[in-house]
């Protein structure tokens, strides 16, 4: 029964972890019709930066902070310096030009960190009963905490509403002066600091390493599709439920075929939904 | 065949040197030749889907790599070689029908992604169901049921004309009237709909058609390279095809074909330095940014062109 509530929790740590880049995903695809498939190494940039943040700083959280930034300015420079070539290009040569910005980072990484596994020590040592580790636990109610902050951040603020109003209608939005320059701006930080967030919460669990990015980019990819694109409270959702499905199906069989099964759920949910669980409230 | 090249003397030229050039050809420059053909294969039946479908599959490979591992599963058991064709078929069949059926059902961005998710499925499938897939080992085809025992030249000769006899069909195809309607659903599906034509049916149809031509280079790939690893169904492989067919030039055929030549010979190229992906990766990049037509369409600089219109 122990080993069940652990994995409960564990499943809410990678659920949120997912739902952190997800929610990148699913912004940049709503506002700016990217299919970022160079996400995923938005997420391992994150986390060698915290690597070598921490190397420098000594102090984790702060370093957390200086990945998170780094990862926005570096991912959304990518973005946005494309952005207007291929304005209104349709998501196949998307999806292949931001894979060919995933090959060149992901070998960059290997270039100045080497192949090797890059760990740092818990920051917070310790259990929780029930539930596991404090540090995975901090993480959960930080992820939580930057969910909800980002939920605020669009439905109160000023750029919030802007982006808001771009995404539902952008040829109004633009006539009553919203400026598409500062809502694009916005989102490309937003969505790459996201995933670079949540690669360095990862750094002392998974550790970095240069196929991770590969593995959270194809969880967080399903999750946004079956959430309906570019839907926020959709993504939430299922990036909740592929957590937890993924971690209690672990107690039972192997990861790897943990992960086929999620995929293959989720696949028969979209051929039955085709507009993904979005329309169930 | 013959009449379908009849008034026709660029694609019979063409045929022709395909057919007889790699002949003269030292023995290993001849492999090679028939293992480029069986990517232009491949390159052409994605180009079916993305350039005149408008369907971007970006798990491509599946269709390549299963009914070559169900091929090589048969054989690597049975001693019947008809069995080993005979699984090939069916898993082109199942799988065809499966991926047709979740495309169909998913559009735009979704279908992109659930290929891409159907590619990364079977590559962990392939490495983790070790007693059937060989796992991380691969797969190896024994000698009997492979085109070992053949010499090069009719090696060469069999595959070279499987691939320019389907790559006919497929132009055939794509120049009928139903590649007409093909070719409407990829401008403007709605208005396809709105005219009668049950388009889900010819993306059905298009993706099995594709499906088997892929399936026929994964056998020709089985027989010839013999030995099947993970990687035949896997993304990376399945996101290359893409890149081929765009370097050559969607919706030409022959273009994705020129495409998956150029990629293969410079990664053979750059294959020794350490970096290469970096190069692969910017390639991608200016390829897409620069040059969306594909280099067949590339127009000639302007400069080029005034220059040689004055001489």
């Amino acid at each position: 029964m122990d080993q069940v509530t652990v994995q409960l929790a564990n499943g809410l740590v990678v659920g949120s972890t997912i739902a952190l880049t997800a929610l990148g995903l699913t912004l940049v695809f709503g506002i700016m019709h990217i299919v970022n498939l160079s996400h995923g190494e938005f997420y391992m940039m994150g986390a060698y930066f915290a690597w070598a943040a921490h190397a420098v700083l000594k102090n984790f959280w702060l370093s957390v902070v200086v990945a998170t930034v780094v990862t926005a300015i570096i991912g959304g420079a990518l973005l946005l310096a494309f952005a207007q070539k291929l304005a209104g290009a349709g998501p196949l040569r998307w999806a292949l030009l931001t894979l060919g910005f995933g090959y060149v980072l992901r070998e960059l990484v290997q270039l100045v960190f080497g192949n090797d596994f890059k760990l740092v020590a818990l920051p917070i040592e310790g259990t929780v009963p029930y539930v596991g580790g404090a540090y995975r636990v901090t993480v959960m109610a930080l992820s939580v905490g930057l969910i909800i902050s980002l939920a605020v951040f669009l439905a109160k603020s000023r750029y919030g509403v802007q982006i808001r109003a771009i995404a539902s209608n952008p040829e109004a939005a633009v006539v009553v002066g919203v400026s598409r320059r500062t809502v694009y701006i916005c989102v490309a930080l937003i969505s790459a600091g996201l995933a670079g967030a949540a690669g360095a919460f990862m750094l002392p669990i998974t550790s970095a390493y240069p196929s991770m990015g590969l593995e959270i980019l194809i969880m967080a990819f399903v999750v946004v599709v079956v959430g309906g694109m570019g839907n926020i409270q959709g993504a939430l959702l299922a990036s909740l439920v592929a957590g937890e499905l993924q971690a209690l199906l672990i107690l039972l069989v192997k990861p790897s075929i943990a992960t086929v099964i999620v995929l293959t759920v989720f696949m028969v949910v979209l051929v039955v939904r085709r507009e993904g669980i979005r329309k169930l409230w | 065949m013959v009449r379908l090249l009849r008034g026709r003397p660029y694609l019979m030229a063409f045929a022709l040197i395909v057919l007889c050039v790699p002949l003269i050809l030292p023995t290993y420059y001849k492999y090679l030749a028939t293992e480029l053909i069986i990517w232009g294969l491949l390159a052409i039946s994605l180009d079916l889907l993305i350039g005149y479908t408008g369907l971007p599959s970006f798990g491509h490979a599946v269709f390549f790599g299963v009914p070559a591992y169900a091929f090589a599963i048969v054989a690597t058991r049975s001693s019947s070689l008809a069995l080993a064709i005979l699984a090939a078929m069916v898993a082109v069949i199942v799988i065809t029908t499966l991926v047709g059926y979740f495309a169909t059902k998913t559009g735009g961005v979704g279908y992109i992604i659930v290929t891409l998710l159907c590619s990364f499925a079977f590559f962990i499938i392939a490495l983790a169901w070790t007693p059937m897939t060989g796992g991380e080992n691969g797969l190896y085809v024994p000698e009997k049921f492979s085109f070992a025992g053949l010499p090069s030249d009719a090696r060469y000769a069999a595959v070279a004309l499987i691939g320019v006899s389907i790559w006919a069909l497929a132009a055939k195809l794509v120049g009928s009237s139903y590649g007409l309607v093909l070719l409407g659903i990829k401008a403007n599906e709605r208005r396809m709909q709105a005219m009668g034509y049950n388009t889900e049916r010819f993306k059905f149809q298009i993706t099995v058609v594709s499906g088997a031509i892929a399936g026929i280079a994964g056998v020709l790939y089985a027989l010839v390279v013999r030995t099947l690893s993970a990687d035949l169904v896997g993304p990376e492989l399945s996101t290359e095809i893409v890149i081929w067919v765009l370097l050559g030039g969607v919706q030409t055929l022959i273009g994705p074909v020129v495409g998956a030549a150029l990629f293969i010979s410079l990664k053979q190229i750059l294959n020794t330095l350490t970096a290469y992906p970096i190069f692969l990766g910017l390639l991608f990049v200016a390829v897409v940014a620069w040059a969306p037509k594909g280099l067949i369409k590339l127009r000639i600089p302007r400069r080029i062109a005034l220059w040689r219109a004055r001489s």
